[in-house]
């Protein structure tokens, strides 16, 4: 019954309208790489203040799951994520626009994320109730394991060599041991500046490390071919026996995506770089990714915009925002005069599903919106790269001094891109070094919490229910590689 | 293999100057057993056994005349240098004489760089570039791009 009336209070003229708008804004927002998906919610909450509650959170929710999707074009055709949940993106969908399928990628993403989008809002309408029960369970032993699960896929990351790829991602871990100390409040290689003391933001590492070496290594080489100019871009969307063939993929991915975006501090980001480790681990060709995997574009677009879904429920049910655009979401909430809480399921019903129909008919709009946005984009990336180069380094810029308006961050992305630059050289993984920066802080403050907990009963990590069998999914996951080596090599002696 | 041996090299020099910085973290008893130190000392530990490891692979295939990955030549660490040079400046510009006059310095060296010599590009480009950047991002967005000081900056408050 709660369903029906949400239904008949979402789907007013008025309402769809704003979802047009909303998801429209949010590609634009996602897409520029110095607006993030928080700035985005921002500047449409001012629009908000006279309207309906459920009209308000139609518009910003919209916009949300559109910004998430709009990340990824960027990512794609600058190898700039336009916002964080579309770190993973970049890792094979630039390398598919170097080689001239950037439309192919661009379809990928807006396939992917049209079905995330899709998937997750229907799974919650379902299920929204016992998954918030789960997610609350969570403890640090959990996440620490969901991170491990994450830097597993580092194994078949970036190639050639396994231990440059480990290496790569021990320099992560380390980056992001930069800063003041969570727990102790002890500051850490600071070196004495205030450079270091907020810790270095992925963001800025990630854009230099991809986007700026990539620059600064055409023009080193010369080469204008690189990225592909005399092909014709055009989008080329996932065919139904795409879908066919990457449905677990997909079912997987959205599954982490709408998980962890129900877990309270993860978000978009976490749940994309944990879907591409998972697609690692299942794929049947890992040496593929980083270099142009499909599955690399579609595991991590999947999850977060699945991701999307899922973070709204801390938010409104436990009136825990995971993220800075879930914060604003939480704002726009008690603007509008409700108080995000346990009672909220209770008390509100057709708001709570009403918001999640939005979602679902928002994502609808996104491969519309999408489709005919990503023209535009296109169009620039057919000038020569002489002229794409420089202005692509400008919004490099801006995605790093947009941040927190810090030019910290900007010397943070030039540092990235000449390490970048010589990483990439020498065949270390970028991708693994970023991997690391992500996941290290998640990694590091909840083992640590962990053990504190345990009074440095490292048995007990492993032993709870749920922890368990992922810290055993991440072990195999690391050990893969080398078994299937071992069985290929044992099987070619044998034959 | 020089630059394999210099670029593992600089990691292993890096790793050791953070692993001796560590040690001079205080320890306090709320932190837990493992403090503030204990986890970038594990993992600058970890780097340092897998540097060792990778050190001992160049040896090893230097010994049977395996190829190196990557190479770089001169006149590319030549041209990488000059593109960060240029950032560089960049970088200080903006604190100066702020975003909306530093972009097309940094557009047209750029270009310049990647060998476009014809006049008309190297004027459209950079103003084309600056004007929607700043339009888009200083009005539209509200992003508040670096204005530079003094007159710059009394300047910019009238673009963005």
């Amino acid at each position: 019954m709660g369903i029906l009336q949400s239904f008949a209070a979402v789907l007013s003229p008025f309402n769809i309208l704003l979802m047009i708008i909303g998801s429209a804004a949010g590609i634009l927002f996602g897409a520029l790489p110095g607006i993030s998906s928080a700035m985005g919610a921002v500047l449409l909450l001012t629009f908000t203040y006279g309207m309906e509650p459920v009209s308000a959170i139609i518009l910003l929710v919209a916009g949300f799951c559109g910004a998430t999707y709009g990340g990824s074009i960027t990512s794609i055709l600058f190898g700039t994520p336009g916002t964080p949940a579309n770190v993973m993106t970049v890792v094979d969908g630039y390398p598919m626009h170097k080689k001239g399928r950037g439309g192919e990628a661009l379809g990928l993403a807006i396939t992917a994320s049209v079905l995330g989008g899709m998937f997750s809002t229907f799974v919650l309408i379902l299920t929204v109730e016992p998954m918030s029960r789960v997610a609350i369970s969570f403890g640090p032993a959990e996440y620490v394991a969901l991170a491990l699960l994450g830097l597993s896929s580092i194994s078949s990351l970036g190639g050639k060599s396994q231990v440059k790829s480990f290496i790569s991602v021990a320099l992560g871990l380390l980056l992001a041991t930069f800063g003041t100390d969570v727990i102790s409040g002890v500051p850490r290689f600071t070196f004495g500046t205030t450079l270091f003391a907020n810790g270095v933001h992925f963001i800025p590492v990630m854009i230099g490390a991809f986007a700026i070496s990539e620059v600064f290594n055409q023009i080193a080489t010369r080469s204008k071919s690189s990225v592909n100019e005399s092909v014709e871009v055009g989008i080329k969307l996932m065919s139904l026996k795409q879908v066919w063939q990457h449905r677990w993929l997909m079912l997987k991915s959205a599954v982490i995506g709408v998980f962890i975006g129900i877990l309270p501090g993860s978000g978009g980001s976490i749940a994309s770089v944990i879907a591409y480790g998972e697609a690692v681990r299942s794929s049947k060709n890992p040496d593929e990714f980083g270099h142009g995997a499909i599955e690399g574009v579609i595991a991590p677009e999947v999850a977060n915009n699945a991701a999307t879904g899922g973070a709204l429920v801390p938010t409104m049910a436990l009136g825990i925002p995971g993220s800075g655009t879930t914060a604003i979401l939480l704002g726009a909430f008690i603007l509008h005069g409700m108080r995000p809480g346990p009672l909220l399921f209770m008390t509100q019903p057709t708001l709570l599903y009403g918001v999640f129909i939005a979602m679902f008919i928002a994502n609808l709009f996104l491969f519309f919106g999408g489709k005919y946005g990503i023209k535009l984009f296109l169009q620039v990336s057919k000038l020569p790269y002489s002229i794409q180069g420089p202005v692509i380094l400008l919004l490099c810029f801006i995605g790093s001094f947009a941040l927190s308006n810090d030019m910290g961050n900007v010397w943070f992305m030039l540092f990235a891109g000449i390490v970048g630059y010589f990483l990439k050289k020498y065949g270390y993984s970028v991708a693994a070094l970023v991997l690391g920066l992500v996941l290290g802080p998640l990694l590091e403050e909840n083992l640590r919490r962990a053990l504190i907990i345990s009074q440095d009963n490292v048995a007990e990590l492993f032993l709870r229910p749920i922890a368990g069998p992922i810290f055993l999914m991440a072990l195999l996951a690391v050990l893969s590689p080398y078994i299937r080596n071992y069985m290929s090599r044992r099987k070619s002696y044998v034959s | 293999m020089i630059g394999e041996v210099i670029v593992s090299g600089c990691i292993t020099l890096i790793m050791l100057m953070l692993l001796i910085v560590s040690f001079s973290f205080p320890h306090i008893d709320i932190a837990g057993s493992m403090g503030a130190g204990g986890w970038p000392q594990g993992v600058i530990v970890l780097a340092l056994l897998l540097n060792a490891v990778l050190f001992f692979q160049l040896m090893y295939k230097k010994k049977n005349g395996v190829e190196f990955s990557g190479k770089v030549s001169l006149n590319e660490i030549r041209s990488f240098a000059l593109s960060t040079g240029i950032f560089v400046i960049f970088i200080f510009l903006l604190g100066f004489v702020g975003f909306f006059w530093s972009a097309p310095f940094v557009v047209v060296a750029f270009m310049m760089q990647l060998g476009v010599r014809k006049t008309k590009p190297l004027i459209l480009t950079p103003l084309v570039s600056t004007v929607l950047f700043t339009l888009l991002f200083g009005k539209v967005m509200e992003v508040s791009l670096p204005r530079g000081i003094g007159f710059f900056r009394i300047l910019t408050y009238y673009l963005y």
